[in-house]
């Protein structure tokens, strides 16, 4: 319908008779109708539109042809603005064109056929488009198109090549009060653009008539609405054409546009978005699952305002398969994820049954192929975006991202394909980046190597560069010794393996690093600082003597410091970038660290003042202390710690690549080495050498002078003191004198080695007259530490209990209560106070040894624990401190019978409690006979003899035996009665917690055991040769049996942390100590404190309690 | 490369220990204070053979204690360019391996592994060469040459190559 309106005025311009008055009249009447008949106004536009199109049909077809109406649009758009884009010029040439509009008339008259054939001509062209749409392939067309239109862009160079005349030829061009006025009318709602095509039309029409307006020109601009510009030299000019036409308002008539701001109302500033991508750019998608993605463009339309880009497409086949079918396979649906960037495959997508068209390239070389509409090449997506959409990327892009995008067209590029290779292409791909970016620069000391020339592949050193640009090059081969003068073109920089260089610009400017490989034009190199490897161009480096780690500064921050991110967030800066840093947070766990991309302003602050932490056993870790790592992917490993937070450690493992060698790790899954002693010891002036001459400090180069066996059971120290252990002879040192006497064979001294770990360290004393000095531990007695104090010039003597427990002032929780059996034996009875106090007293005086029935024992290598000669805390139990509190006199009695205070504890076994409270213990007490063994045999007898006073299990019948009462006994009355071994012996529980024969912890895997320190339950996995436990935890049920849970937790503790759980009969038994440690067997039943046990190897004995473990979930 | 030199040191001792075993004081102290140290120019100091010339002690004023030159002969290890070192593989992932000489680490970068060897994640992280008969994981010697040194103060890092003739694996660790 539309068409045969056009034909139909058509037909009347070519006629001549159209009337101005009849066709402003017919416009008024459609005016009215649009207000009630859209139908008519849509017929109204489509003829406006057509008319316009027509007369620009007709140009180019004078040009081309033939064209395609798709096309047709986006080029009358481009006719618009064209003519406001035209600037001066466009004035001037109109002032030229004196007849111009006779002209335009003259040849449009010219030019038009006949009514027949104008008829005829749109139906041809009606069928040629339809005969192109069915003929034409989508590359015959895009071919068509290009060829048609793509020489805009040339004549858009050409236009902007004349603007740049030079600045007077420009004023010339300004307006003068001889050139025609602009004229503003308002136009009725946004039909500006409307109003002008009915302007031309009109001013077509009466110039066809002969009565031409006197106008000059009608132009809007876009972003001026609801006004039109009219060039005229007379207002009544512009009167005259605007009246009758609708959508302007003829009653408000023009206004006029001064002078001054002419140029201004005709100005286009072109700078649309994207109008710098042209072709072979590097770009950014912004928008679309490709946003952020790099691209490259491979042809720009400008008219469309749009490019061809070619990305590595993102794509899920599996996604593509229409829903119905993937239902019927079964696949998952709704996946929501971004798809990996790959390369496109043939097969994959065949794969998934979609249906890919394949067809040759133009050129005849291989094929593209469509997919769901999309066009993919070489295994590119080419996709079409508009221009505004794409961001340019200045410079290079990342080399690693150059690379995969390279690598997708190196993929999938056929065998026959004679360019390819994939160092050519990267070459290729490089050679194009170097042209975009600075020139290469070189500096004095440069090692260079001329690439073209006579002396091609000379190498030599930068000595001078000119101002010119040229480079003076010494050569360092070939025996030349003058400098010769290159063009920087002529060289290049050279590198080797093993060459340290610095990063000068790019992405990774300011790293240092060595150099592992070179493949011009790329180096690969690792950084000292993150020890990352990184690929940079060879242009960028330049060698550097300085070893500085690059860049490790980040503003106030430096690489590696301790970070606060936010209120409970802290972390490790691990690297630096230019305007971000990583931080590796205390969020995360050692196999799976999280590691944050920070900005300056996500800092808080720096950590300056870092705590200690605990180890795994209790012990201190400090900075610099080296630690190993017990679980994770990384056990086994040591590493040094950097930084503590909390009970966070951070750790640098030297050879852990990611993170820069960081991880995070709680403090109790790691365990400090023996290897560099905590900094409390190291850090005391010479402290080791010193410490070593005159302690049996294990620490320091191994001397361990008359050292106990320390650990030998219960609470002995985690075996971390491997120099300690079983260094001294037997019965030697001070574990003799602490309750280790006569325990045989030397293995005593339960604490000897804490003690020893506190010397050297730096506490702060928290109670007493000195409350808050610090000072550095030199010595430590049982009840008595002596601290020599930072603040003042001398050293103080205080109660143990006023250090603070992590220096070891409080006995350590997990060391059982245990007191020395002796007032159980029998040779104690009714004499045991008396007894006691001797000992105490005067534990060292041989007179008081004859009186106490364990004399015999005392032959054993314990005594040695008297021998003044001994330099060892064994001394410690002749300080006359020790003989004070433990004074029943001195003590008030069971009020300080707290485990923490031995003294006092040794009172509370003083009192009248005292004796009951071991009486059930009599009954099966052993002959006394046990205490005369020596050291070495004293196995069975002592055993026996420490085992008997064991209370039945749970020991509740036992009236003072609080456990704070026994404890303290221990201390004062260690020469009282050597031989008896069983001073582990837990009146609590009625367990031992380590027989005194220094229990060889590996029997204690898969038994039941007790957890000292929690209370838990459990079945030990597993012993380690350094003392260390991994316990499968479980749980107790009524019956106060253990069950285990299939997926038990399991946890690393001290084995002098274990108890064993009673047992039952039928049990199938361990005996863990004794003459017959080790040996398997089943319990036939329980006796008060004694199990009677049969032995795999058919014996039957009974046993002390204590002995037997469980073998928990084993059956005969 | 291993060289015994005889280097000089001064060390502070505390008159506690004047006395008749002076000088075994002085070499224990001198052992644990340079054993294991590391120094750009001499590199590790491996082990101190001996101690020579004891000068006389200068009493530092105000503390007591007396300062003594010491000179000592020791082995160091001293890393060169394009020397050629045995070392065990300490740990192996996909950019690389690093390798120990005693006391020094060397880095071994996948640019540096000859081509045919690839990286295997599966159980041991191991470069296992095409025909699968070299694997290098951690445990086994390999024979390398070093590239790079750098030199700090307290610490030598080298990275080394095996992309030559003659470098590579030289005996599987146990139980290959």
């Amino acid at each position: 319908m539309a068409r045969t309106e056009k034909k139909l005025t058509k037909a009347k311009k070519q006629r001549g008779d159209s009337d101005e008055e009849d066709e402003d009249l017919e416009d008024d009447i459609e005016e009215d109708e649009d207000d009630v008949a859209p139908s008519a106004k849509k017929r109204r536009s489509a003829f406006i539109d057509d008319a316009a199109e027509e007369e620009d049909d007709e140009d180019d077809e004078e040009e081309e042809g033939d064209g395609r109406r798709g096309k047709k649009r986006l080029k009358r758009s481009r006719f618009v603005d064209d003519i406001a884009a035209v600037d001066e010029d466009e004035e001037e040439e109109e002032d030229d064109q004196d007849e111009g509009d006779d002209q335009f008339l003259l040849d449009e008259g010219e030019e038009l056929p006949e009514v027949e054939d104008v008829g005829r001509r749109y139906d041809d062209r009606a069928a040629m488009i339809r005969r192109q749409d069915e003929e034409l392939d989508a590359e015959q067309l895009e071919a068509y198109v290009q060829q048609r239109f793509g020489n805009q862009r040339d004549a858009a160079a050409e236009f902007g090549d004349g603007i740049e005349a030079g600045a007077v030829q420009q004023q010339a061009l300004l307006p003068t009060h001889a050139d025609p006025k602009l004229w503003t009318v308002e136009t009725r709602g946004g039909s500006a653009r409307e109003a002008c095509v009915k302007l031309m039309q009109k001013a077509i029409n009466k110039a066809a008539a002969g009565e031409p307006l006197l106008i000059r020109s009608v132009f809007y601009q876009e972003h001026l609405k609801g006004y039109i510009y009219v060039e005229a030299h007379k207002e009544s000019h512009v009167k005259e054409a605007i009246r009758g036409l609708t959508c302007l308002f003829y009653g408000k008539g023009g206004q006029l546009v001064p002078m001054k701001e002419m140029v201004d109302a005709i100005t286009v500033k072109y700078t649309a978005k994207g109008s710098n991508i042209e072709e072979g750019a590097w770009v950014r998608v912004k928008i679309g699952p490709y946003s952020g993605d790099l691209g490259k463009v491979v042809s720009v339309d400008y008219n469309a305002d749009t490019a061809h880009v070619k990305v590595i497409p993102r794509l899920d086949y599996a996604a593509m398969v229409p829903k119905e079918e993937r239902r019927e396979q079964g696949a998952p649906s709704g996946r929501k994820t971004r798809p990996p960037s790959r390369a496109f495959s043939l097969a994959d997508a065949k794969d998934q049954g979609l249906i890919v068209e394949q067809r040759r390239k133009p050129g005849g070389l291989g094929f593209y192929y469509i997919l769901k509409n999309q066009h993919y090449e070489d295994g590119y997506l080419i996709k079409q975006y508009g221009r505004a959409r794409l961001e340019l990327v200045t410079g290079l892009p990342p080399l690693e991202e150059l690379q995969r995008f390279n690598e997708v067209g190196i993929s999938s590029r056929t065998g026959d394909d004679p360019d390819g290779g994939e160092l050519a292409q990267l070459m290729r791909s490089l050679g194009e980046g170097a042209e975009n970016g600075a020139a290469v620069r070189y500096e004095k000391g440069d090692k260079v190597v001329v690439t073209g020339g006579d002396l091609t592949n000379l190498r030599g050193r930068v000595t001078n560069v000119l101002s010119d640009g040229r480079v003076e090059v010494m050569p360092t081969q070939l025996g030349l010794n003058e400098a010769l003068t290159f063009d920087a073109a002529q060289l290049r920089k050279f590198f080797e393996a093993g060459d340290y260089v610095r990063v000068n610009s790019g992405q990774h400017e300011g790293q240092t690093g060595m150099i592992v490989s070179v493949e011009e034009p790329i180096c690969v190199l690792m950084t000292d600082a993150t020890r990352e490897q990184l690929q940079v161009f060879t242009r960028d480096l330049a060698e550097s003597s300085n070893v500085a780690s690059g860049v490790d500064t980040f503003g106030a921050y430096e690489l590696h410091d301790l970070v606060v991110l936010d209120q409970t967030t802290v972390g490790v800066i691990i690297s630096v970038a230019k305007d971000s840093c990583k931080v590796l947070t205390n969020k995360g766990s050692v196999d799976q660290p999280v590691v944050r991309v920070c900005r300056a302003i996500d800092i808080k602050r720096k950590v300056t003042r870092e705590g200690t932490a605990m180890d795994s056993s209790h012990g201190e870790i400090a900075r610099d202390s080296v630690v190993d790592m017990m679980d994770g992917r990384l056990k086994g490993r040591s590493g040094t710690v950097k930084h503590i937070f909390k009970k966070q450690l951070f750790l640098h493992l030297n050879d852990l690549l990611e993170n820069g060698g960081f991880v995070c790790v709680m403090s109790h899954k790691v365990k400090a080495k023996g290897g560099k002693a905590p900094a409390g010891v190291a850090g005391s002036a010479k402290g080791g050498l010193a410490n070593a001459l005159r302690s049996p400090n294990p620490y320091a180069l191994g001397m361990v002078p008359a050292s106990p066996r320390i650990g030998g059971f219960g609470a002995a120290p985690p075996p971390r003191f491997g120099g300690g252990r079983g260094d001294g002879p037997p019965g030697g040192g001070f574990g003799a004198s602490r309750g280790g006497y006569g325990s045989g064979g030397g293995r005593g001294g339960g604490r000897g080695g804490p003690d020893d770990r506190m010397i050297g360290q730096i506490t702060t004393i928290s109670k007493g007259p000195f409350r808050g000095y610090r000072g550095r531990i030199i010595k430590v007695t049982p009840t008595e530490v002596r601290v020599e104090l930072e603040a003042q010039q001398r050293s103080v003597g205080v109660p143990r209990d006023a250090i603070p427990p992590e220096h070891g002032g409080a006995p350590l929780p997990r060391e059982p209560p245990r007191f020395g059996a002796a007032p159980s034996t029998p040779a104690h009875l009714g004499m045991a106070t008396p007894n006691h106090r001797w000992a105490t007293q005067t534990p060292m005086h041989p007179g008081t040894m004859p009186m106490t029935p364990s004399h015999p024992g005392m032959a054993t290598p314990g005594r040695d624990a008297w021998n003044p000669n001994l330099a060892t805390p064994g001394r410690d139990a002749w300080n006359p401190n020790l003989a004070t509190p433990a004074h029943p006199s001195s003590n008030p009695g069971p009020s300080t019978a707290t485990p923490g205070t031995y003294g006092g504890g040794y009172a509370a076994a003083d009192t009248p409690a005292f004796t009951p409270a071991f009486t059930p213990a009599e009954a099966p007490a052993p002959t006394p006979a046990g205490f005369n063994d020596t050291g070495s045999a004293w196995g069975t007898g002592a055993a026996s003899g420490g085992w008997t006073p064991a209370l039945p299990a749970g020991g509740p019948p036992t009236v003072g035996a609080t456990p704070g009462g026994p404890t303290p006994g221990y201390y004062p009355t260690p020469a009282a009665t050597p031989g008896i071994g069983a001073s582990a012996y837990d009146p609590g529980s009625g367990q031992t917690t380590g027989v005194s024969s220094g229990p060889d912890w590996r029997l204690y895997e898969g038994i039941a055991v007790a957890l000292a320190d929690s209370g838990r339950v459990g079945v030990v996995r597993s012993v380690g040769s350094d003392g260390v436990a991994s316990v499968a935890l479980g749980s107790e049920d009524p019956d106060k049996r253990l069950q285990m849970p299939d997926n038990p937790e399991v946890i690393q503790t001290a084995a002098s942390n274990l108890q064993l759980l009673p047992t039952k009969k039928k049990d199938v038994i361990r005996v863990i100590a004794g003459d017959f440690q080790g040996k398997m067997g089943q319990c036939l039943n329980m006796a008060d404190a004694d199990a009677i046990v049969k032995l795999d190897d058919g014996d039957m004995k009974v046993m002390e309690k204590g002995v037997v473990g469980w073998l928990y979930g084993r059956t005969s | 490369m291993l060289y015994l030199i005889t280097l000089e040191r001064e060390l502070e001792l505390q008159p506690r220990f004047f006395g008749p075993r002076l000088r075994e004081v002085l070499e224990q102290k001198l052992i644990s204070e340079v054993e294991g140290t590391c120094s750009g120019k001499h590199g590790f100091i491996i082990c101190v053979t001996g101690m020579g010339n004891v000068g006389k002690g200068s009493i530092r004023e105000g503390l007591g204690t007396a300062l003594f030159k010491v000179q000592y002969s020791c082995v160091v290890l001293r890393p060169f360019k394009g020397e050629v070192i045995d070392c065990v593989v300490s740990s192996v992932s996909k950019v690389g391996f690093f390798a120990d000489a005693g006391p020094l680490q060397l880095f071994i970068s996948n640019h540096l592994i000859p081509e045919d060897f690839e990286f295997n994640a599966t159980g041991e992280p191991a470069f296992v060469s095409t025909d699968e008969a070299v694997r290098v994981q951690a445990g086994a010697e390999v024979r390398l040459r070093i590239v790079g040194t750098r030199m700090d103060a307290s610490e030598i890092f080298c990275v080394g190559t095996i992309k030559e003739d003659y470098l590579g694996v030289i005996s599987q660790p146990a139980g290959m």
